[in-house]
């Protein structure tokens, strides 16, 4: 059973996710703030990252370098779940690959049945390779 | 707070189109979640994407107001209008309205942003559409060229006249109808014609056979053409 660690700041959708997901067979764990992911990341490491970009005290790209300075979160695949616009943020292809961003959603537009379609196919993409 | 201190109405206004994704959003998957019933979630989905279009259309128009930078790019007219179909098609067939596309003039490609002008005619689609007062109306989304210049646009059977426009265009955000053809505050229509006026390029109101279009222009470019 893979293991997913979502990372989003509004409780009502992070019940949301956390339940749907549940509900599909995976093993879920949820942080809403910046500390909470620290001192989860520090004794349990996800399968897969689903994470908001838009945080208290810290924007997007800062927690993505935090999420890359895990050793052992190297191979850990990332999908962002933002409210912001994939093109208003502006990552090239080569930063989202340094982050090992596997897909970009934008929150609103991206039912719970897309995610977890999302999640299936990086997660069998990740296993084949 | 005094006036200094206060936040003027377009950062108010930007601040909270922004907002608002949020409970829009949370709406969509509550229903999501706990719903069995397919087609009400497609629907409660669809109507909260126009919702969405809608404040991002505002919000789109206020940022490029305000210098933000847009990015230009090359596109292709037609793919910006076929876009917009697909958008609009689910909400022309919940107000049994027919949905057509003509684009056969506009396969040059044109300097512009493609969201930016797919957010402004998406947007006028839905206010076209939700303007049908029987079922059987007719929307079309239209290109066709004039001398030098691609025109692309909206149009209906509904018929406005100019003088309408010019007076609603004023009474936009001061009076609940300023289109008194249309029961809504017919967002759609300013929302369009402000992206539109902030890509320097303006929404006029036209008319082509028997229909009242609401369009604007765009000059291919020439050096695209030859690429």
């Amino acid at each position: 059973m893979s293991s997913v660690f979502i990372i989003e700041p509004d409780l009502v959708l992070a019940k949301v996710y956390e339940k749907g997901l549940i509900d599909s067979g995976y093993k879920v764990s949820c942080a809403t703030n910046a500390e909470d992911v620290v001192s989860f990341l520090n004794d349990f490491k996800p399968n897969i990252i689903i994470t908001e970009l838009q945080i208290p005290n810290h924007n997007g790209i800062e927690l993505l370098n935090e999420l890359k300075s895990y050793n052992d979160l190297q191979d850990c695949p990332v999908i962002v779940n933002s409210i912001i616009p994939e093109d208003v943020l502006g990552l090239n292809s080569s930063a989202s690959k340094s982050y090992n961003m596997k897909a970009y959603t934008y929150k609103p537009e991206t039912t719970i049945k897309k995610l977890i379609g999302i999640l299936e196919e990086v997660i069998s993409s990740n296993e084949s390779s | 707070m005094t006036a200094d201190n206060s936040v003027d109405e377009k950062r108010l206004l930007a601040v909270l189109a922004e907002q608002l994704k949020l409970p829009i959003t949370q709406m969509s998957r509550l229903v999501e979640l706990n719903s069995d019933n397919e087609e009400l979630i497609r629907q409660i989905n669809e109507t909260s994407e126009i919702a969405l279009q809608l404040i991002y259309g505002v919000i789109l128009s206020i940022n490029t107001k305000s210098q933000t930078s847009l990015n230009l790019e090359p596109i292709c007219l037609s793919r910006v209008l076929r876009s917009t179909a697909d958008d609009l098609l689910m909400h022309a067939k919940k107000y049994d309205c027919e949905l057509e596309l003509d684009i056969s003039s506009s396969s040059n490609p044109v300097m512009g942003n493609f969201r930016a002008y797919k957010s402004a005619f998406t947007t006028l689609g839905y206010t076209l559409v939700e303007s049908q007062q029987k079922p059987g109306g007719k929307v079309i989304i239209k290109s066709y060229r004039q001398k030098d210049k691609i025109y692309a646009g909206i149009f209906s059977d509904n018929k406005i006249d100019s003088d309408s426009y010019k007076r609603a265009k004023i009474l936009a955000g001061t009076a609940r109808q300023p289109l008194s053809k249309n029961s809504s505050s017919s967002a759609g229509i300013f929302i369009a014609d402000s992206i539109f006026s902030a890509l320097a390029t303006n929404l006029d109101l036209v008319r082509r056979r028997n229909l009242t279009g609401f369009v604007t222009s765009f000059v291919p470019s020439k050096q695209l053409e030859l690429v």
